[in-house]
This record gives C-alpha cells, structure tokens and sequence, in this order.
C-alpha cells in the first residue's frame, strides 16, 4: 500500500509543481469538446450515436482511456531513457505490481480529470445528462481492459524502448472504436467485435444512453469476457518481456 | 552467521554479441564488509552487480541473501538492499530531495512520515539540509550524487551496492562519504562498491575484487594483502647514466630489476638479509636519487590487468 501512495504522492507533487501546464492540458480537453460540440458535424451520425448525451460521455470515456494510456507510455519511455526504470525493477515489490500500481494511478488522475471535465462541459452546454446507473458495470469493466492494455504497452516499451506512434495510433484506434457501430453489423461482425479492446463495453454503453433495446446478458457476458481476455493478454505479454529483457540484460539499454 | 551476500560461480555470455562477460565468479560479503569490485571497463563489474540483483539473469551460478537462494525470485535480496546504480539515476530529477525520500521510502515499505524522518536525518549527516526542498535539477553533480546515495540508504538496509559512489564528488563530499561508509560498517551494514578511484577503495574497503575480461583474478583482504606486497623492500633509482650490463647482472644476485624509465630502475629486494650488500653495490653507482616504494592498490591493479 505505501508503494501505491508513494506513487498518489508523485502525481500530486507533479500537478502542484506544474500546474499551469496541467491546467492548459485540461483547458485543451474542454476546448476540444466544445469545437466538435459547436462545429454539429459529428452529431448527425457517428460518436455513440446520435445524441448529445452520447457524444458527452463517448468523448469523456475516450480522453479517458488514451490519457491512462498515452501517460502510461510517455512517462515509461521518458524513465526507461533516465534510468529510473531500472532503480524502480531494484525496489522490493514485484515489477507486476510495480505496474499495476502506476497503472491505477493514471486511471485515478484521468478519471477525476474526466469527471471535472464532464460536470464543465455539462454546465457549458447546459445539458444535464442522466444515465442508468449500470453503466457502472461497462465503465469498471473498459477500465481492467485497459488496465491489461497498460500492461501491454509496458511490454513494448520493455522490447521496443521507444513506441510514441503506436501510442498516437492507440488513441486513433480509440477514437475507431467510439465512432463504429458494430451492434448493428451482422451478427458475426458483433461476435468478432467483442474480442477488440474494450469494444462490447462501448456498444453496451451506446445502446444504453440512446435508450434502445439490448440483451444485458449478452454484453455482460461480452464485457466480462473482454475484461479478463485483454488482462490477460496484458500480464502474459508482460511476463514474458520481462524474462527477455533479463535475459538479453536490455533493461537500461536504451 | 550466513553472509549477507554469497555469489556462488556466476557467468554469463550475451547472445547478441556472443561474448562471455562474466565467468564463474563468487565471492561473499559479510555484515561489516565493505568490499570494493574493481576491474577496467567492460571488465564485468555492472553484469555482476546487474546479476546479483537480477535485472540480468545469470546462465549459471547462483546469489544467497542470508543463505537463501534468490538467483530467480530477488525479492528477500531487494528488501535488505539498498542500491545506487550509475551515479545519480535513481531519483525523479523534477522532484527535490525530500520527495524522493517520500517516493523511494514507499516503495520500500515505509510510510511518509518514516521516509521523511529518515530522509531528513541522512541529509543532516551530509549537510545538505538547507537543499531538502530543491529541486534535483537545481543541484550541484556532487549534491545529486549524495541525495542518490541517500534514497539507496533511506530504509536502512542491511546491504549497500553502490555503482560509483564517489563519481563527480569533490574531496569534501567523498571524504563524507568515506566517513558513513565507515560508520554504516561498523554498525553491521555489509557494503560492495564498484570504483574506479583506488586511492579511495584503498581507503575505504576491508577487500578488494579484482575481475579482468570477466574473470575475478584477485580477491584479497586490502591491509593484508598491501602489508604482504610491501614486506619486500622496493627501492626506486634513479642514475645519472644506464646501469651496465654486468652491473644488471650483479644487482639481479640480490634484487628483480625492472627498467621503469631512461636512467631509472624499480629494484624488489629478494631477502631482507640481502639489504647491506644492495646498499654496498649502490655505492659504486652514481646515483642521483634513491627512494624506497610503497606498493599500493595501484600496483596490484596494474599488475592483475595489464595486458598480456
């Protein structure tokens, strides 16, 4: 628990000392929004529907899983480039954990800077959004999701060292996502779709906020099964690069 | 007592370049010990000490911490161990010193308050106080390198590896240095260094490692070893012309002669009982200065790596 507050500490000390630049990254999130929301072109068709409550909370969800995860990268990368990768693989806990602690403290931060961000372009707009509370369950679940793709992009830090564009094709990927509507393609398309990053969530959170009919087994089980398939994915990967890079001793080549 | 640190017969070899590092080296360190690994660069030094703390895993050859085996699993290790690894690299440069007390205290297990009361403690036996709130960027090399050297000590470990302690520090900072790694021995801390400043390993380490093209080729107890070397009288000379030849030969009865320079010879005296006869045969010569040698941890160095 102490590793975990250590790593609460650091982000806080970083947002005090650098706040006007935190402050401008949030600035920037706003604006974005509001560009999209006055510039009306999307709203005809595509961002979780065709509702403002889905435009909302799909673009909040995006900013929030590409912040978890653009953070994640760049400030591995910059570590690994300083050495305190390796003084952190020195520390007695494991790397596992070592991880999934950063990794939880970027969703902290993103998530409370997406919920500010949220309650601001909600008194922006002046459109309150009420959503069921079971979009709870699609929300968490997207988060292990990208908990086992934090995981991921560790791994090809690990092996690669130096991956920022495939971070900026992450977050396009994201944004692919949020903008297809794959609960409406052929029922195979649908099964296929549920085994992509946290795409059953998204069409699940869809379908809910535009108040159509869905089955909640169906994208329960979906989620779950996405959830648990991409954590998986993310700690195997893991393991794996991390028995290379002991091996081959590239943990501070950079 | 199991050793704090026992490495017992470690190699490796790189794949990509196929070159064997590191050969079957072991060694132990003890509460109290401080050793120094010394070795030229590319000798094997940073392999071992990456071996030891598994950030590189060995081919062969295992680590004990207490007598418990930690080649693969280092967690016991790590938690008695504190580690500074090329020179001042293991703190957040954008956060100060008591910060990174806070940060690495955490990840050690200690709570807040512990790390910064530790912390601010080890900053008061460095002097450096006043800094607790700067910035890293904003510190001198020297400054940097003592708060590195803090965060590895920040939860009293039982050992200490440090890659370079006393790179960049000025003669005040590594006579400070010097004096807590001293007294962390005395009080039982178990301490390996790698160094490439030897008069400061001679000062400061009860043994010395040597390793050389990833062999360890000298592992010795320093005084013991430098009393054995100097038991032999070394002589230094140095002539107003060359010795001849049949004045080599005299000499070569009683002392190995060495032809340190033009005019200059090192003579080793064979026996001590040979001394008045060195000295009869030193009177012929015209000699324009003589002195006696000290050997030093330079000499062994020099001797166990120099090439061929």
């Amino acid at each position: 628990m102490t590793s975990f507050k250590a790593e609460i500490w650091r982000q806080v000390w970083l947002y005090k000392r650098y706040s006007f630049n935190y402050f401008s990254d949030f600035v920037l999130l706003i604006i974005m929004f509001m560009a999209i929301f006055f510039g009306g072109a999307l709203l005809g068709g595509g961002v979780l529907g065709t509702s403002l409550n889905a435009l909302v909370i799909g673009y909040i969800l995006w900013t929030l899983i590409q912040n978890t995860i653009s953070q994640m990268g760049m400030s591995l990368t910059s570590q690994m480039q300083n050495g305190i990768l390796e003084q952190q693989f020195l520390m007695p806990i494991s790397t596992r954990r070592l991880f999934f602690n950063k990794s939880l403290v970027n969703i902290i931060v993103s998530t409370v800077q997406a919920i500010l961000a949220l309650l601001i372009i909600m008194m922006l707009t002046d459109h309150w959004i009420k959503f069921s509370i079971i979009l709870v369950i699609p929300f968490v679940l997207a988060l292990i999701t990208t908990i086992g793709l934090g995981y991921l992009v560790v791994s090809l830090i690990l092996h690669f060292k130096r991956i920022g564009s495939t971070l900026v094709i992450f977050q396009y990927v994201y944004l692919g996502v949020l903008l297809t509507n794959f609960e409406h393609f052929s029922l195979g398309i649908k099964y296929l779709s549920c085994l992509l990053p946290i795409f059953p969530m998204v069409s699940w959170m869809r379908l809910s906020v535009n108040q159509h009919g869905y089955s909640l087994g169906f994208y329960l089980g979906a989620s779950l099964f996405n959830a648990v398939l991409w954590l998986a994915i993310g700690l195997v990967m893991f393991e794996i690069t991390n028995r290379n890079v002991r091996k081959n001793g590239s943990l501070a080549l950079y | 007592m199991m050793a704090l640190l026992t490495v017992d017969k470690l190699s490796k070899t790189y794949q990509a370049t196929s070159k064997k590092a590191v050969k079957d080296i072991s060694f132990a360190v003890d509460h109290g010990d401080i050793v120094a690994f010394l070795g030229p660069n590319g000798a094997g030094k940073t392999t071992t000490l990456k071996m030891i703390l598994n950030l590189v895993s060995p081919d062969h050859g295992k680590v004990y911490s207490e007598g418990k085996e930690t080649t693969n699993d280092n967690l016991l290790l790590l938690k008695n161990t504190g580690v500074l690894l090329e020179g001042s690299r293991n703190m957040f440069w954008s956060l100060s010193p008591l910060e990174n007390f806070i940060y690495w205290g955490g990840q050690r297990g200690l709570s807040k308050a512990k790390a910064e009361r530790s912390g601010l403690l080890l900053m008061k036996k460095f002097g450096l106080l006043d800094k607790k709130d700067t910035t890293i960027t904003s510190l001198s090399r020297g400054m940097q390198q003592i708060v590195g050297i803090c965060c590895a000590m920040i939860a009293q470990p039982k050992l200490l590896i440090l890659d370079e302690p006393t790179l960049g520090l000025d003669l005040k900072s590594a006579q400070i240095v010097t004096n807590i790694l001293q007294e962390l021995s005395a009080n039982g801390v178990g301490i390996l260094i790698t160094t490439h400043q030897l008069d400061f390993a001679q000062k400061v380490a009860q043994k010395i490692l040597l390793i050389n093209h990833g062999k360890l080729v000298f592992s010795d107890n320093v005084k013991e070893s430098l009393a054995r070397l100097n038991k032999q009288t070394l002589l230094e000379l140095t002539l107003t012309r060359s010795l001849t030849l049949e004045e080599q030969e005299e000499i070569s009865t009683y002392c190995n002669l060495t032809k340190k320079q033009m005019n200059c010879y090192q003579l080793e005296v064979k026996s001590q009982k040979a001394l008045p006869q060195v000295f009869n045969l030193l009177g012929k010569l015209p000699v324009r200065q003589i002195q006696t040698k000290e050997r030093n941890l330079e000499d062994v160095f020099e001797y166990y790596t120099e090439e061929g």
